[in-house]
């Protein structure tokens, strides 16, 4: 014989309807006897049918259209990241027990991390030591330190030009006198090409694991696209929408930091530049 | 477009057929973004997190299993690549709360009804805020996206009365937040007692 707590348990197989015929039926006779459990499904019900009124976030058909290729640049950017070699392993190098067995490769290793450990120990105990930097490392550096000035300057430009957007947009007063307005469909157009820019942005910035900067810049893409979707004409009731999510979400204060880390960067030392020595 | 039924697909992407990627990704690319944007509240990381998951199911779909669920195996890939970035994110600034949901209002809306739903968006958020990340996993994926119980066990790695458990948790959580909001909310539910 079902107790209540069989019957309980079955709630919520009769809310997704994937309870049998045959049980759901003893469910509902036993409900109909027994008020607390009638008040336990009751409970469940309304939570279920409160949590359906629950707006969904919907970024809207322009995100959705763009994101099958926006997967697949970041699936490519991902595997020629792991493709591209290491110069030492995979260059010229050639370890040389290769062919040999293994444990005369194993002993070969050992034998050669014994020696690299005397040889590093030897040279920082000499007196008048200075750790130098590798032969190859300024060229190294210097091509790494410009390739990341690019991609700030790029940031930056993609922040600004954002950000003359979102002023627009947000400034904006539906007022007949204002005789500039809001040019709406050139806000829309150039927001289309920044969403378009944002996908390689994204990903260049997290290859080089500028996750904050990313993150705004996918926060400002999330705005221009709500942006690129306002429906022709006066959309005055979605404009407000848009003002509201870009005052609740802290945006400028965001862009803000971002400027003022980037002003930072501009005064400090130059990318490349070797620091001045000390005696 | 009807979804592809999921074994059919299982099969397809075992055996490499280069279309069986591209449709699981158009099956599920808006339920792994809702589900993901449920944990992280983030537009950006939500993108982040489920083009992850997607680059995850396509890597490693040589250790599924033939003839095994595909919805469980792909639901837990998505909810555990979730819950990894919530707990790895830093806490400033991706911790700003982000805007209510935009895109679904409606012009011309009765303002009364605007602020009602507002509310009533702001008190589903602090009750979902309340439950524990399991309980809101389960929650979410019984509610939200459908799925039996079975399967969420086996996503979630638990019995299917430990599913229950977590589920009936957030409902009375959920209850408790918003028994003030709705005027015909049940109160608590009546003590357990067995009349059978």
């Amino acid at each position: 014989m079902p107790k209540c707590r069989d019957f309980r348990e079955s709630v919520l197989d009769a809310l997704s309807g994937s309870l049998p015929a045959e049980q759901k039926k003893d469910l509902e006779r036993h409900l109909a006897d027994c008020p607390a459990c009638r008040a336990h499904f009751e409970t469940t019900k309304k939570a279920y049918e409160t949590m359906d009124q629950r707006e969904q976030y919907d970024p809207g058909e322009e995100f959705w259209a763009g994101y099958w290729d926006r997967l697949q640049a970041r699936m490519a950017a991902e595997e020629s990241a792991e493709r591209a070699p290491a110069p030492l392993i995979r260059g010229k190098f050639r370890w040389p027990f290769a062919g040999f067995p293994r444990w005369i490769q194993l002993t070969g290793a050992a034998a050669a991390l014994v020696a690299a450990g005397i040889f590093i120990g030897r040279s920082l105990s000499r007196p008048g030591f200075q750790a130098s930097p590798p032969a190859a490392g300024p060229a190294a550096s210097v091509q790494a330190a410009a390739a990341e000035s690019d991609l700030f300057g790029r940031t930056s430009l993609y922040i600004e030009r954002s950000k003359r957007i979102l002023l627009a947009v947000v400034n904006f007063a539906a007022d007949p006198k204002d005789i500039h307005g809001l040019n709406l469909p050139a806000q829309r157009s150039a927001s289309n090409e920044l969403v378009r820019e944002a996908a390689a942005l994204k990903t260049e910035l997290r290859g080089s694991k500028k996750r904050q900067l990313e993150r705004l810049v996918g926060d400002l893409e999330r705005i221009l696209l709500q942006i690129a979707n306002l429906q022709g004409g006066d959309d005055l009731s979605a404009l407000g929408v848009i003002k509201a999510g870009a005052e609740t979400s802290d945006i400028f204060f965001k862009i803000d930091l971002a400027e003022l880390s980037a002003a930072s960067r501009a005064s400090g030392p130059q990318p490349g530049t070797p620091r001045p020595k000390t005696l | 477009m009807t979804d592809p039924s999921p074994k059919s697909l299982a099969d397809r992407l075992l055996d490499r057929d280069p279309e069986a990627f591209r449709e699981l990704v158009e099956t599920y690319k808006k339920r792994f973004f809702g589900l993901a944007y449920e944990f992280t509240r983030n537009h950006s990381d939500a993108e982040d997190v489920s083009q992850m998951a997607f680059i995850k199911i396509f890597r490693s779909i040589d250790t599924f299993k033939r003839g095994s669920s595909l919805n469980s195996w792909i639901y837990r890939i998505v909810v555990n690549t979730a819950i990894d970035h919530v707990r790895k994110r830093p806490f400033f600034p991706a911790g700003f709360p982000e805007s209510a949901p935009a895109a679904s209002s409606t012009g011309g809306e009765d303002p009364v009804a605007a602020a009602e739903r507002k509310q009533l968006r702001g008190r589903i958020e602090r009750a979902l805020a309340a439950v524990s990340e399991r309980e809101k996993t389960a929650f979410l994926l019984h509610h939200d996206h459908g799925l039996s119980l079975k399967e969420i066990a086996e996503i979630q790695g638990v019995s299917l009365g430990s599913v229950k458990s977590y589920i009936f948790r957030s409902v009375h959580k959920l209850q408790k937040e918003l028994s003030a909001f709705e005027a015909g909310w049940a109160k608590q539910p009546a003590k357990e007692t067995d009349h059978a």
